[in-house]
């Protein structure tokens, strides 16, 4: 079917429809599309690709995400005379295709331009500093320029990300000169694997803050943000790399460190010009004092959202759905300390089987296991990789008690691998690169 | 409806492997457990970036694998990844520095690099 024609039989409703934007291959589309269906808010689809990944009719528009230009009036063409209460694009990729639509639609959103900052990293850190708002020290390097002169100021010990690829992909700790250059040739590696060509791309250099590591689940309306929960970190992130592990809530931090990190996030907020929706902050707190790692216009990545649904009455994406449509709800309230894992990938190669799934569900306190990767996919540690393979869900009287749990669950898992064998492609131009890392 | 015969070896006009290629082969099934029945290509992904090439053990046969039976192993490839890799020769190159796998001509087959090229990234 052509971008831009409806799609799915049309559903008559007396409410006014959501629009949901975002790729068919969204982990968010489904949880959203679920979360209507049983708040029975109306929802217009708007997506690409050929199938329908939902069985229930309902309103929905066939677009080709990859021409941005035209999506937007493709969308806006086709919503004209539909009476839309607001647009949801729940994917980082996706936020700013959601505030053009509702602007153009005259509907509240976020700016384009307050948008920017929360998927550029370079220019989060620049706004964030002329707005006074503390962030780690911070160098650019352009990939394609000599790269000895430009880190000639750097300070140690420091943390080299890529700035287009996201989930700690490429973020690599330095602790001196020699490293620092590793590591950006190292990041330059994973760029040209992944967009296989030379990487005229920046990197972002930023002095690493020692400290405890956290992040904020937040929804704002008329920017005013409200803290929905702070999750601590328990293991230190103090690299080389930096994938995540174990998130747990309530936060054990004092509570006055607890209201700097609200407040915080709400400079970032404002720094930025974001004024609704839901926000996702990662902060270090170094001796009290807190400092803005990132602040996105979106709801906690992979599956962490999940354990909203796990472990209150209301998944993260309905709540989401009621704030956004103007509904006014009570906040979400963990009833006990819970937490969420997310499991590391430990060696590279080709996964044959998962050990341990069922022992780990046992371990007391655990609501679930969820193991996202199948025999004959390939594994791939961070920092090249971005995939976790997996999550434990775990809940208990305690914050202690839950890392407790999800420690033991983790402990109980193993990815049986194959190795991979180096391999290297010549094509006929006898261009080689290297097929995997 | 004829019914087809349908071929189940890779022939060396499909995959040609090289002595040192296959004597690494032959080394790498023998240095392991008795599950291991050969040596697995496979190719993943698609997309702008073109697709995914592997090597790893094969533990099973699957009804798309056709094999290559060289001296002391089996090369397996499922039909799709034999799409991919027809008119391909596999090496093995150890200088020292560098003990690779090396396939030549791996686009042969179909053209270009492997990349759709579609949005340019991949150029």
């Amino acid at each position: 079917m052509a971008p831009g024609l409806p799609f799915f039989s049309l559903r008559s409703s007396s409410s006014t429809p959501v629009v949901l934007i975002a790729p068919t291959y969204s982990y968010r589309a489904s949880v959203y599309l679920s979360a209507a269906d049983r708040l029975d808010i109306p929802l217009i689809f708007v997506t690409d690709g050929d199938s329908e990944i939902s069985p229930k009719s309902r309103l929905g528009i066939r677009v080709d995400f990859s021409d941005f230009e035209s999506v937007v009036e493709s969308i806006n063409e086709q919503l004209k005379e539909e009476c839309v209460g607001t647009v949801i694009a729940p994917d980082e990729k996706f936020v700013e295709i959601g505030a053009r639509v509702a602007n153009r639609l005259g509907l509240p959103h976020n700016r384009v331009e307050s948008l920017r900052p929360s998927v550029d990293k370079f220019l989060a850190r620049r706004v964030l500093s002329q707005a006074n708002v503390p962030v780690p020290e911070y160098w650019m390097i352009e990939l394609d320029d000599e790269i000895e002169r430009q880190i000639q100021n750097v300070r140690f010990p420091c943390v080299a990300k890529p700035t287009n690829l996201s989930a700690s992909r490429g973020v690599i700790r330095a602790n001196s000169r020699s490293e620092l250059l590793e590591a950006i040739e190292r990041i330059r590696s994973i760029i040209l694997f992944e967009m296989r060509s030379d990487p005229a791309v920046k990197v972002l250099i930023e002095r690493f803050i020692s400290g405890s590591e956290h992040s904020l689940e937040g929804f704002l309306t008329d920017g005013q943000l409200e803290t929905i929960c702070i999750f601590d970190k328990p293991d230190p992130l103090d690299g080389p790399y930096f994938e995540e592990t174990c998130f747990v809530t309530p936060s054990m931090l004092d509570e006055k460190v607890q209201l700097n990190i609200h407040e915080s996030v709400s400079e970032a907020c404002r720094a930025y010009g974001l004024e609704m929706g839901p926000i996702h902050a990662e902060v270090r707190v170094s001796q009290s004092k807190v400092w803005i790692l990132e602040v996105a216009a979106r709801s906690i990545g992979g599956d962490c959202a999940r354990l909203f649904e796990l472990a209150t009455n209301s998944s993260l994406e309905e709540y989401i759905l009621r704030r956004s449509v103007g509904q006014s709800i009570k906040p979400l309230e963990f009833s006990r300390s819970c937490g969420v894992a997310m499991i590391p990938v430990a060696q590279n190669g080709i996964l044959r089987r998962v050990e341990g799934v069922i022992d780990a569900q046992s371990v007391d306190g655990v609501l679930d296991v969820r193991i996202d990767v199948r025999a004959g996919e390939k594994m791939i540690p961070w920092p090249e990789g971005s995939k976790y393979p997996g999550f434990i869900y775990a809940q208990a009287d305690s914050p202690v008690l839950v890392e407790h749990s999800l420690r033991e669950a983790l402990r109980q898992i193993r990815f049986v691998c194959m190795p991979e064998f180096p391999m290297t492609l010549k094509d006929p131009r006898e261009e080689q690169f290297s097929s995997s890392f | 409806m004829e019914q087809s015969d349908y071929q189940l070896d890779i022939s060396e006009s499909e995959i040609k492997v090289t002595e040192a290629a296959g004597d690494k082969m032959a080394e790498l099934i023998q240095s392991t457990d008795e599950e291991i029945k050969g040596i697995r290509v496979y190719v993943s992904g698609g997309g702008c970036g073109g697709m995914s090439y592997g090597m790893t053990y094969a533990d099973s046969q699957s009804d798309y694998d056709r094999v290559l039976n060289g001296n002391n192993f089996r090369l397996y490839a499922d039909v799709v990844a034999l799409q991919y890799l027809s008119g391909a020769e596999i090496d093995y190159v150890d200088d020292g520095i560098q003990a690779t796998f090396v396939f030549h001509n791996v686009f042969k087959s179909v053209g270009g690099t492997g990349a759709c090229g579609g949005c340019g990234a991949a150029q």
